[in-house]
């Protein structure tokens, strides 16, 4: 990358950064009053109780647990996605892992609210921890998303350490307030060898250990149904069928969330259509694991018909959820993957509108897994009924507004590409690099 | 016309009150005797035996006795143990195999019925036959199951110290790193 490349890169990677010109203040108009109504619903559901969702006796699980598999699962596939190109010295990942990184972490806040939201009374929470029951899924899933959350932040937060220089010069005249917490979290960074070398060491660690830590996440949430004796939940391949779906629906959502900044803040010099037909292999790869998996358990499902499993196996094929089922399958899983890599024109297109599907359809598959396994009827009596509210809607709205809401104002304050990341893999030396901040250097190194 | 009606109102008014007089007269006293012994079988514990009869010495049969305990359970409450009901006689065996040892409260309570009153009898007896102590069934793998949920925690703690550990190492070799001068990335 030559010097004037460069130079292009830093502007557009801090171009947001302290800009708020008219669609920026629309966007965030539109999105607050969407988490607003969301929090308003949230309100509503305290003051009256959890009878005004849709919840009941027999499917006491409904939107809120599906959308906290979901959010969770997207903050997976971000974080893998990062670490993975990381690992794997991808070249190209240098404009996407920030995105990644910070759609994971968004995603992941969202996520693991709505548990708290499902209790009714988040007073209650704290009952988990003081009188944790270590035998409970519900304990291991706080321990494990804790854990995820740390994590996450300690990712987001380290490779960002050098480019907070970088940030800071953006900002310029206007950095009187953010100046002086830059310096802080910048740690005084110079680019020296000891500090580049620092760096690597920990970001390496981070990279390694997020991987596994997501995939006991996801595993842990599975086996907060699989460990129930219900019909549809009971399966042994839930764990890594979980993985997998979070992973799928996370590299989705990273596409489209690059898809959408690429677009917004003009990034079309260094997100090209290379990124992501790379991006767009990825999702078929893990879509076509997915299909696998999902295959096998149906198959292995089908073939025995245990009493428990076959109404909900009847109900999902040809029963009263068989148009979701279908939808996803075809709609949501084998379309897109069709979509995304067959050859042709308008690949970046082709690859959101197939993103778009993917995660629509990865939300239904939730919605597939949780509602018929509630509402099959365990004793010898009717089928459990389960239709959201106006409260549970708004809520689940509001929550996705959330996360680009969450996206747009952190990369109002933070480049949206990483610059370090970009001299490192493009081998920039630190000496042809320009001076960002005159006097910056050990600003932080009180 | 209105004075016939108020008259016969007046009366049946009367008549109602010489009536519930009459069989409230008709409801004899009742009382309960209780007594404890060492039932047949050690494994029975105690045969609390109850004899109800009314004021004039007729025994009352086909009475329902019901028997509480006094017990401290968030609180103090009584605990139900169980009913009996008398024989011929006005008599009935109620076996209670206490849960502890020691001294025992039992309470007989009779609700009465048409023409006995109700009555309650208390009695205490100490008790040194009890049931045995409830042991848990033995779950398949629990000592197993113990020593993964040990090496979990352990697994968690040691994520959580890598975690710090990248955090605090990475601030301490950059912040390290910023005194370093005339380095590769001496940008001053």
């Amino acid at each position: 990358m030559d010097r004037l490349t460069r130079e292009r890169y830093v502007e557009r990677a801090v171009w947001p950064i302290g800009r708020g010109d008219r669609n920026f203040w629309l966007s965030v108009a539109v999105l607050s009053a969407a988490v607003l109504a969301g929090l308003y619903a949230w309100i509503y559901q305290l003051r009256n109780g959890l009878g005004v969702t849709g919840l009941n006796q027999k499917v006491s699980w409904g939107f809120y647990i599906i959308n906290c598999v979901f959010f969770i699962g997207i903050s997976y596939g971000g974080a893998m996605t990062s670490a993975i190109l990381r690992l794997t010295n991808a070249k190209w990942r240098a404009p996407l892992t920030r995105i990644a990184e910070a759609t994971a972490v968004a995603a992941l806040v969202v996520g693991a609210v709505y548990p708290i939201i499902d209790l009714g009374r988040p007073d209650r929470f704290l009952t988990i921890p003081l009188y944790a029951q270590v035998g409970s899924p519900i304990v291991w899933d706080l321990v494990a998303i804790s854990t995820y959350i740390l994590a996450s932040f300690v990712f987001l937060y380290l490779p960002l350490i050098p480019d907070f220089p970088v940030a800071l010069a953006a900002l310029g005249d206007r950095s009187k307030f953010l100046g002086p917490l830059y310096r802080l979290l910048s740690l005084g960074w110079r680019g020296t060898l000891g500090q580049e070398k620092a760096l690597r060491r920990g970001v390496g660690i981070m990279a390694v250990l997020i991987i596994p830590l997501a995939v006991s996440v996801h595993s842990v949430l599975a086996l907060l149904f699989a460990v129930t004796a219900r019909g549809g939940w009971h399966s042994t391949i839930f764990a890594p069928l979980f993985v997998l779906a979070a992973m799928l629906s996370g590299v989705a959502a990273v596409i489209l969330v690059v898809g959408a900044l690429r677009k917004v803040y003009g990034l079309q010099e260094f997100i090209t259509a290379k990124h992501f037909r790379y991006l767009s292999y990825l999702l078929v790869a893990l879509g076509v694991g997915y299909l696998y998996f999902m295959v096998s358990e149906y198959v292995t499902e089908g073939y025995l018909l245990e009493s428990t499993t076959t109404p909900v196996l009847e109900a999902i094929f040809t029963g009263a959820y068989a148009p979701a089922f279908w939808a996803f399958s075809v709609g949501g899983l084998v379309f897109p993957l069709i979509l995304a890599v067959a050859p042709g024109r308008f690949p970046i297109g082709r690859a959101c509108l197939a993103s778009v599907l993917v995660v629509a359809g990865m939300w239904l598959k939730r919605f597939l897994i949780v509602v018929p396994g509630m509402a099959e009827p365990i004793m010898p009596w009717d089928w459990g009924r389960y239709s959201p509210t106006w409260v549970e809607i708004t809520i689940t709205i509001g929550s996705a507004a959330a996360i680009p809401l969450i996206l747009i104002v952190f990369f109002r304050f933070f480049p949206v590409m990483s610059v370090h990341e970009m001299d490192e893999v493009e081998g920039v030396e630190e000496r042809a690099r320009p001076l960002l901040v005159p006097g910056f250097a050990g600003g932080g190194d009180d | 016309m209105t004075r016939r009606i108020a008259a016969s109102l007046a009366l049946s008014v009367i008549a109602m009150l010489l009536l519930a007089t009459l069989a409230d007269a008709a409801t004899q006293q009742t009382t309960i005797q209780l007594s404890v012994a060492a039932a047949e079988k050690a494994e029975q514990g105690y045969a609390i035996a109850v004899r109800v009869r009314t004021a004039d010495g007729k025994p009352v049969n086909e009475a329902t006795i019901s028997f509480y305990e006094p017990v401290d359970l968030f609180g103090a409450r009584q605990m139900s143990l169980g009913t009996t009901t008398t024989d011929g006689q006005g008599q009935g065996i109620f076996l209670y195999l206490p849960a502890q040892l020691g001294s025992h409260q039992i309470i007989a309570r009779f609700a009465g019925r048409d023409q006995a009153a109700k009555a309650e009898a208390t009695t205490t007896f100490d008790a040194d036959v009890a049931a045995a102590v409830y042991q848990p069934e033995t779950v398949p793998l629990s000592g197993f199951s113990q020593v993964v949920t040990v090496a979990v925690g352990v697994i968690v703690l040691a994520v959580w110290a890598v975690i710090a550990f990248a955090l605090v190492s990475t601030a301490r070799g950059v912040r390290r790193g910023a005194r370093d001068l005339g380095t590769k990335g001496d940008l001053a």
